[in-house]
């Protein structure tokens, strides 16, 4: 089993003064901090939520519901690590139990072989293009997809968390992978002839 | 792919749908705002003793004023008794007794010691005067006595009465046996100049008492409640729980202030701090090890890794026994009852009743907890002895319940020894916590006042 180790001090983020009488407004429950943490990250938190669910209006739900929970859970930030890398991580959580709460589709079980994404193509793509390819994918392949690559949790974590087991996460990556390969090249090709 | 997680790292949108008036809904629904009356009940111990001792200030004047106020009645009463209520040597009796235990104690503005030496002169001469009279009385011409007789001004029997003319100048004019020569008193200054010789000394109202109790404590751990937690956790912790807390040793210490409410009733409060141990003993032998089942502190609940803990020893093997010194730094505002039996055998010593609360905040924690898989600990370590790195913990009530001995010393310092047991009736954790935390402690209290 893994160890979580304590965050070292050395490694405390330094907070920006403003930030953090915003944190402790929203501690205090004051709404006018509330209204400016969610105007200072509802964007980015969106970004997040976007990548996790089909439809935009699904996502801005689940962001709402992650607002929510930060604003209940802000009390016990520490400050041991930085602000919006915590508030990203319980709209990630957020966005997984609204995935495991509908369950649109389950996850098999399929080995296959690591998978490289021309970067030539990633580049000459927008975020925006790259969610609306994902918008395609099965929910397993995109779920496991974002939380692998791009937010970097472990296979193990992502096991824990989506209650898979590690060989269904490792599979449905690689298949993820393979499926925004064929969208992306297939995408590119068209815009290329275009 | 990782030229993907680039593409994402400072993606923003904006939201359409979703607006700040609508989560405004959400949140008055869920998280009402409330007035924090955290700093409120800090007070209200304050607020409660200085309202007692206001009401004991303000009964305890009241109470003298009475007092004067009765004495001065029966002075004058004494004075003008002549008029056929009492017999006169029943009435210079009364007369003689009063003016015995009255002085000259506090001498009004407008009252020169001449005038007060003049008047005790004079009352002394009539009342010498008219023991005279009363003991050989002669003839019916014999002029009654000086002090029966000779005070006027008083016109109707309202006034005579009372001592006090309608006009509030209280004039009495007593004539001078020796040279006739009428004296004007004012009663109302010489009523003024006279007050209670005090025959017993005033009782303290007041102690200030500092305290020591050693003792033995440990923290009841029951179940969690439900929110972070899968129910196979829940089950596995239950049975871990068993038999896991051992008792450790305990101090309180700190300084008390005391109050007379009544006779013999005492309200108690101060500060004290106080430290709970409780040690930890945990056997992979013989608990519910659940080995195989991994669960990390992200699946408990996300955000437990910002809250100051770690998930350490998951390397312990089963068979190994390992324990713990939990401490527990707390901060106590305490308010008790003492409620005082003398001891009629020995007339120094009380037997003493004390039941009260005492509100209790967390001031540095050093412990661990069985981690949520029941293999290894959780750490809860105080690094910056700040409050707020312990998220998962909160304040509690304790209550108090104590029977024990107080010695008077000297006429104003008083030693006492009580054992006494506090258990806390609202749990020191959080919902998010492990457990449910209720400290106790059995201590003896050791105490030193002196009353004031």
């Amino acid at each position: 089993m893994k160890f979580v180790a304590i965050t070292p001090k050395n490694h405390r983020t330094v907070m920006q003064e403003s930030e953090a009488e915003l944190i402790e407004g929203c501690r205090q429950n004051n709404r006018k901090s509330q209204e400016r943490l969610y105007k200072k990250y509802a964007g980015l938190m969106l970004g997040i939520c976007l990548r996790y669910v089909k439809s935009r209006m699904e996502a801005e739900d689940v962001m709402m519901e992650g607002f929510m929970k930060i604003y209940k859970l802000v009390g016990n930030y520490t400050a041991t690590g930085s602000f919006e890398g915590w508030m990203k991580r319980i709209m990630v959580y957020t966005a997984i139990e609204h995935y495991r709460k509908i369950k649109r589709m389950p996850f098999d079980e399929f080995q296959a072989h690591d998978v490289q994404v021309n970067d030539y193509v990633i580049d000459n793509m927008t975020a925006r293009d790259i969610i609306k390819l994902m918008d395609e994918m099965p929910e397993g392949y995109r779920m496991v997809l974002n939380m692998y690559a791009i937010e970097g949790y472990t296979h193990k974590e992502i096991s824990e968390a989506m209650g898979i087991s590690e060989g269904t996460s490792k599979s449905q990556l690689s298949r993820g992978k393979v499926f925004l390969k064929n969208l992306m090249e297939k995408s590119f090709l068209s815009h290329v002839k275009n | 792919m990782s030229s993907l997680k680039s593409k994402f790292e400072d993606f923003k949108e904006e939201p359409k749908y979703a607006s700040w008036q609508k989560l405004l809904k959400q949140l008055d629904a869920e998280i009402p705002v409330q007035k924090k009356r955290r700093y409120y009940f800090w007070v209200l111990p304050f607020v409660f003793i200085g309202a007692i001792a206001l009401w004991l200030t303000s009964m305890n004047f009241s109470a003298q004023r009475i007092i004067v106020d009765t004495q001065k009645e029966q002075v004058r009463f004494a004075a003008i008794a002549d008029v056929g209520e009492k017999t006169e040597s029943l009435a210079l009796n009364e007369l003689h007794q009063r003016l015995s235990t009255v002085e000259v104690h506090e001498v009004h503005p407008k009252v020169t010691p001449q005038k007060v030496a003049r008047y005790n002169s004079n009352q002394t001469k009539i009342i010498l005067q008219d023991e005279e009279a009363i003991a050989s009385p002669s003839s019916p011409n014999t002029p009654k006595p000086t002090t029966l007789l000779s005070i006027n001004g008083l016109t109707s029997e309202a006034e005579i009465n009372t001592g006090v003319k309608n006009d509030s100048e209280e004039v009495a004019q007593v004539a001078d046996p020796n040279t006739n020569e009428s004296l004007r008193i004012d009663s109302v200054l010489a009523a003024e100049a006279i007050r209670i010789k005090p025959n017993e000394k005033k009782e303290d109202n007041f102690e200030l008492e500092i305290y020591y109790a050693p003792g033995i404590s440990n923290i009841i751990l029951k179940d969690p409640l439900v929110k972070y937690f899968t129910p196979k956790t829940i089950a596995d912790n239950k049975n871990l729980r068993k038999g896991i807390s051992k008792i450790g040793f305990s101090y309180t210490t700190g300084f008390g202030v005391k109050m007379n409410v009544i006779k013999n009733l005492r309200v108690k409060s101060g500060y004290y701090f106080t430290q709970v141990n409780q040690t930890l003993y945990y056997n992979t032998t013989t608990s519910s090890c659940n080995c195989g089942q991994a669960v990390s502190l992200s699946q408990i609940d996300p955000n437990l890794q910002e809250k100051n803990m770690s998930n350490i020893g998951d390397t312990i093997s089963v068979g190994n026994t390992h324990s713990f010194n939990n401490k527990y730094a707390l901060n106590e505002i305490p308010v008790v009852f003492e409620y005082a039996m003398p001891m009629p055998k020995y007339k120094n010593l009380s037997t003493v009743i004390h039941i009260g609360f005492s509100y209790m905040f967390i001031r540095g924690i050093t412990a661990r907890m069985p981690d949520a898989d029941n293999v290894g600990f959780v750490d809860i370590i105080n690094k910056t002895a700040n409050v707020v790195l312990f998220p998962s913990y909160k304040d509690a009530i304790n209550t108090i319940l104590g029977y024990g001995i107080v010695y008077k010393a000297k006429r104003n310092v008083e030693w006492s020894l009580a054992p006494q047991f506090k258990i806390a009736v609202t749990s020191i954790s959080k919902n998010s916590h492990w457990y449910r935390e209720y400290p106790w402690q059995f201590q003896v209290g050791m105490g030193v006042g002196k009353r004031f």
